[in-house]
């Protein structure tokens, strides 16, 4: 393959350096994101190909002002009736340089990139390489690497980008979007890519928006290749063994602001180092609850004048969080019946310290569908599993579950920034923990978030790999950036204008930091679920007997204050 | 109170009259008073044109006018940019003449058209790079007299090429038109002589002069050019004389437009001339403008009966003098958005400033091409236009609606659209002016490396030259 063969689509000019350099289209041959190369001489290596992605472009009729085309409006004229000149626009594109290769390297299989140590030359030609070579240069498609095709370069369809399996599961990845940027659908994409190994995957899934994999785990099957993929839904609970209890109440008795006097917390806990209280082999937090408060109740008496004070509001705020526990499990108890009459099987949860490999196993994708609990319920069991999982892989022992990635939707109520969050979240410290060390294990973890603004920095600190969809609010941006050391000013501009499924990638999974099309498994995409109708909804439900029903109510009210109030 | 007084007031009230204001503090005027002096003198001289017939006025019917000339005309437009890079150690600059064609209302390809016509990239100190001779004992290196002249000289020589359909097209009809951004004669000593008067800057190279000249059989001072572009016609002031020539002996009518007018002389060139054609006042054996039409066999320009007495317009005059009102801000008081006065034969070539001694040319002084100026209003809100031919032809009120309606284009800029056009299409756009630069730069840090230069002058250079983000101060 020679220089020859790609098309020259500009000129360099202006200053140049070894990061970036400018130069003029003539035509719209070449938009933001793709990929362009330039000759260049250096005094090591002689001639080389310099490789840069576009960054900006400027487009500009120095020719056509404003006024002039007020002028020609309001006396109804057009241009060519007058004078001027049609063909003075011009495009200024800058690049942001990725590396060279010598000129003989095109024609290898795969093309790596050596640093530029000399800036390129103004009047160089730009060129546009084709589909093939930038194949070669972009996929990062090698076997060993385990790819995981996620999409294409943005605006050159065939140009394939791969990422790279490995360092996806031994590595952490933050995927970033506001609300309907992409971000599930490129989750889903990530995972039918790993699920093709088989690689265990732990979901945690806040609004049901992967119980479509198992409804449609046929076509999963078909897209990965993987005959043995099984789903696995379960059914929420809090768990807890004897040991943890007290830690696990007074945790939810803080997050849910029923907060204790110092007095009370005194009480509370003496109560609660009685171990004896709860039965050894109970793990549901709830029984263990109303154990405790019969205990409390029972032995009241026993206690000194100052801490039966205490006694009363203790026994409320235990009773609070009973209920609203109780309320919590049925949402989704009720949220899961919608699902099951449309097919999907639920199962209860086990005992994530006792049981770690039912959730992890290989050839598994579970989903555990925290759907009407309210998010400090679910952040304390997120991070009660996890950290059993992690306990239980990290232990080195004989049969501990294999290496696994999870998926962490809705990130910023599981690992909020300070500022968020006076007292540090439960999950928090445990997500933050799974992603400092975990990367020795084996336990990687995709954490998803709309509000990056809000998600701790230590935390996303510890992300190797970053997918930044469509993000407007400039806060977020600006935080973006300052988390994601590859991203340019001008990347990050250029993230409010990404239509959906658009979006830049980085980090080690990628070979370069790049602009992407997500690619988008409609096949997986259970769009009974994220579509809301209420509107028909009413209609349906007004047409087919709700008018009749209100009538009949009024009526039957009429009748009856008709005699009641006679009475 | 007249009506004439009225708006005349009003557009005292206007923003650019602060910096009038500023004009009459320098020259330790009342205010109050000078405004007051403005306003009497402008509708002193407005009652006067208007009497005399000598404003004129073109309607704004912009469909009308445009749909009337539909494929019927043809504009040129003309233009030079210049990039400078005086830097130490090189004396460069580039030039380039651009010139926009239009055919209003033509559909097809032929609606516009751009030409590069001339370029011209020269290094001063370089003796075989530059366009002027080169002897080492008496060459005289004025850089900003020899860019703007050599900047001149060939938009004004481009002026001839588009007349005689020498460049890109071919020969225009005395239907079309062709405009130059800028004066169409300036005043020349300035760019021939260099210093004093015995001194002019150099000649040019023999080659330079050949692109300058379509034609150069039919030339009007034929005994300078005795041995075919002879040493002694290729200095700036006999070159840029017969070219004058030349334009005026067209009868494509040919405009310069100048847009902002420098000097502080009052009153200006126009209004003096105004002043002298209302008045009759001035002497032909003083000084003025009277002593040069005669110097050059020349008479006045309008055939009207002189007003008042010559001591009025000597009063008037003198009024002039001493309360600093330029030409466009007295014509901005009197004309009417569309108004212009009819044009006036105005002096550029001064027999005062003419060289003497051994290059002076005194052949040529009675035989100059002079300027016929006006002033256009283009709108309530813009100071007028300044519109100069060399010959007045039958077309001239013609030709004034379609520089009126190509301002009004641009209603806020107020200035001619084509004019505009092909005068951003010929500027050297500042990323390329960068990139000359830098790339000038490095060649000259790579020669001073290369040339065992030592450490303390290598810092010399890169200190005088490099700032920012430059790969040369990168550390190593
Ligand atoms: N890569 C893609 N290609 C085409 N369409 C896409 C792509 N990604 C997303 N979409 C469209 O956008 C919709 C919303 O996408 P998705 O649910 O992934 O957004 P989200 O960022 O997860 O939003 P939310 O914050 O509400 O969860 C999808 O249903 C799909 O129609
Ligand atoms: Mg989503």
């Amino acid at each position: 393959m020679t220089i020859n063969k790609w098309k020259s689509i500009g000129t360099v000019v202006g200053n140049t350096s070894t990061d970036t350099y400018s130069f003029v289209l003539g035509q719209m041959e070449a938009s933001v994101g793709d990929i362009v190369i330039t000759e260049s001489n250096t005094p090591t290596e002689g001639k080389v190909h310099v490789w840069g992605r576009i960054v900006t472009m400027e487009r500009s009729n120095p020719t056509f002002p404003n006024e002039f085309a007020s002028a020609l409006t309001d006396a109804n004229l057009e241009q060519f009736e007058t004078l001027g000149f049609n063909n003075s626009e011009y495009l200024l594109a800058e690049v942001q340089i990725m590396g060279c290769t010598k000129e003989k390297d095109a024609s290898h299989d795969s093309i790596e990139l050596m640093p530029l140590n000399y800036p390129v030359k103004p009047a160089n030609k730009v060129l546009y390489p084709d589909t093939d070579v930038l194949n070669k240069l972009l996929s990062g498609k090698k076997e060993e690497d385990k790819p995981i095709e996620i999409g294409h370069l943005i605006n050159r369809e065939k140009v394939k980008i791969n990422l790279k399996g490995e360092a996806l599961c031994s590595r952490h990845l933050a995927v970033l979007a506001q609300t309907g940027g992409g971000k599930t659908v490129a989750c889903r994409t990530i995972l039918a890519g790993l699920a093709k190994y088989g690689h265990p995957l732990m979901i945690f899934d806040t609004h049901g928006d992967y119980l479509g994999l198992y409804k449609y785990i046929d076509n999963l099957k078909e897209i990965t290749g993987n005959k043995d993929l099984t789903v696995k839904l379960l059914t929420p609970k809090l768990l807890a063994s004897p040991e943890k209890v007290g830690d696990a109440i007074s945790e939810i008795v803080r997050k849910l602001g029923l907060g204790m006097t110092e007095s009370q917390v005194g009480v509370f806990e003496n109560f609660v180092k009685d171990k004896d209280i709860f039965h050894a082999e109970e793990t549901d937090l709830l029984k263990h609850l109303e154990r405790l408060r019969d205990f409390i109740n029972k032995n009241r008496e026993k206690l000194d004048p100052t801490s039966k004070k205490s006694v009363n509001p203790i026994l409320r705020k235990i009773d609070i969080i009973i209920k609203k526990l109780r309320g919590m499990e049925q949402t989704n108890a009720r949220l899961r019946g919608m699902f099951q009459k449309k097919g999907l099987q639920f199962e209860d949860m086990s005992n994530s310290e006792l049981e770690p490999h039912k959730f992890v196993t290989q050839n598994q994708i579970t989903v555990l569908y925290l759907g009407g609990y309210e998010r400090v319920v679910s952040s304390t069991m997120v991070s009660i599993i996890l950290e059993d999982l992690f306990e239980d892989r990290s232990s080195m022992r004989k049969g501990r579950i294999q290496a696994f990635t999870a998926v962490v939707e809705e990130a910023h109520n599981f690992v909020p920034s300070k500022s968020e969050e006076k007292n540090e979240s439960p999950s928090l410290l445990t997500i933050r923990r799974l992603l400092t060390e975990g990367r020795k294990f084996g336990t990687s973890v995709i954490l998803i978030s709309q509000r990056p603004g809000r998600l701790d920095e230590t935390t996303l600190a510890q992300c190797n790999s970053f997918l930044v969809l469509k993000l407007v609010n400039p806060k977020d941006q600006n935080w973006v950036r300052s988390v994601m050391e590859q991203m340019s000013e001008q990347d990050a501009k250029w993230l409010k204008a990404f239509g959906k499924g658009q979006g830049y990638i980085s980090g080690n999974a990628v070979k370069f930091p790049l602009q992407v099309k997500i690619k988008y498994e409609d096949k997986l995409e259970w769009d009974e679920l994220g579509t809301e109708r209420f509107i028909q909804d009413n209609l349906d439900e007004w047409n087919s007997g709700g008018k009749e029903d209100r009538a009949r109510a009024d009526k039957d009210s009429k009748d009856i204050s008709k005699v009641v109030d006679k009475l | 109170m007249s009506e004439i007084r009225k708006k005349i007031e009003a557009r005292t009230q206007k923003n650019f009259f602060t910096e009038m204001m500023f004009l009459a503090n320098t020259t330790g005027v009342d205010q109050k008073e000078y405004i007051k002096n403005i306003i009497n003198l402008a509708e002193l001289l407005e009652g006067y044109l208007r009497q005399r017939d000598l404003i004129r006025k073109v309607d704004f019917e912009p469909n009308k006018y445009w749909k009337s000339i539909a494929t019927k005309k043809t504009v040129y437009n003309i233009d030079g940019g210049q990039l400078s890079l005086s830097i130490p150690g090189s004396a460069s600059f580039g030039i380039r003449v651009g010139v926009l064609k239009n055919r209003p209302g033509d559909k097809s390809d032929n609606w516009c058209d751009f030409s590069e016509s001339q370029t011209l990239t020269t290094n001063l100190v370089d003796r075989d790079n530059s366009h002027y001779e080169q002897q080492e004992e008496e060459f005289i290196m004025k850089y900003d007299k020899m860019l703007t002249g050599s900047r001149m000289i060939m938009e004004a020589s481009e002026v001839i090429k588009q007349q005689l359909g020498k460049g890109k097209w071919d020969k225009p009809s005395t239907n079309d038109i062709i405009y130059l951004h800028g004066p169409i004669a300036y005043e020349s000593t300035m760019y021939h002589l260099a210093t004093d008067e015995e001194n002019p800057i150099p000649p040019f190279k023999k080659e330079f002069c050949q692109t300058l000249f379509p034609d150069l059989n039919n030339v009007f001072f034929k005994d300078l050019k005795k041995k075919e572009l002879d040493i002694e016609f290729r200095y700036f002031l006999p070159l840029y004389s017969e070219i004058l020539k030349q334009i005026q002996a067209s009868k494509i009518p040919t405009y310069g437009v100048v847009e902002r007018i420098g000097g502080v002389v009052s009153p200006g060139p126009v209004t003096n001339a105004v002043l002298d054609e209302l008045f009759h006042h001035q002497s032909n054996k003083t000084f003025g403008r009277l002593y040069e039409l005669n110097w050059k066999k020349l008479d006045r320009t309008w055939d009207v009966k002189p007003v008042g007495t010559k001591s009025d317009g000597i009063k008037i005059e003198e009024k002039f003098k001493k309360r600093a009102v330029k030409d466009d801000i007295i014509f901005d008081l009197i004309l009417d958005p569309g108004e212009y006065i009819k044009p006036v034969q105005v002096i550029k070539q001064l027999q005062k400033k003419w060289p003497q001694g051994k290059y002076s040319y005194q052949q040529l002084f009675t035989q100059l091409a002079e300027p016929f100026s006006t002033f256009l209003k283009v709108s309530e809100d813009k100071r007028p236009l300044r519109i100069e031919t060399l010959n007045i032809l039958d077309s001239y009120d013609e030709d004034m609606k379609l520089t009126f309606h190509s301002a009004r284009l641009l209603p806020q800029y107020c200035f001619p659209l084509g004019l505009d056009t092909v005068d951003k299409l010929s500027k050297v756009p500042s990323w390329l002016r960068n990139s000359m630069r830098g790339n000038y730069i490095n060649n000259l840090l790579r020669k001073t490396l290369e040339s065992n230069a030592s450490k303390q002058q290598i810092n010399m250079v890169l200190k005088s030259f490099v700032s920012g983000r430059n790969w040369w101060v990168r550390p190593k």
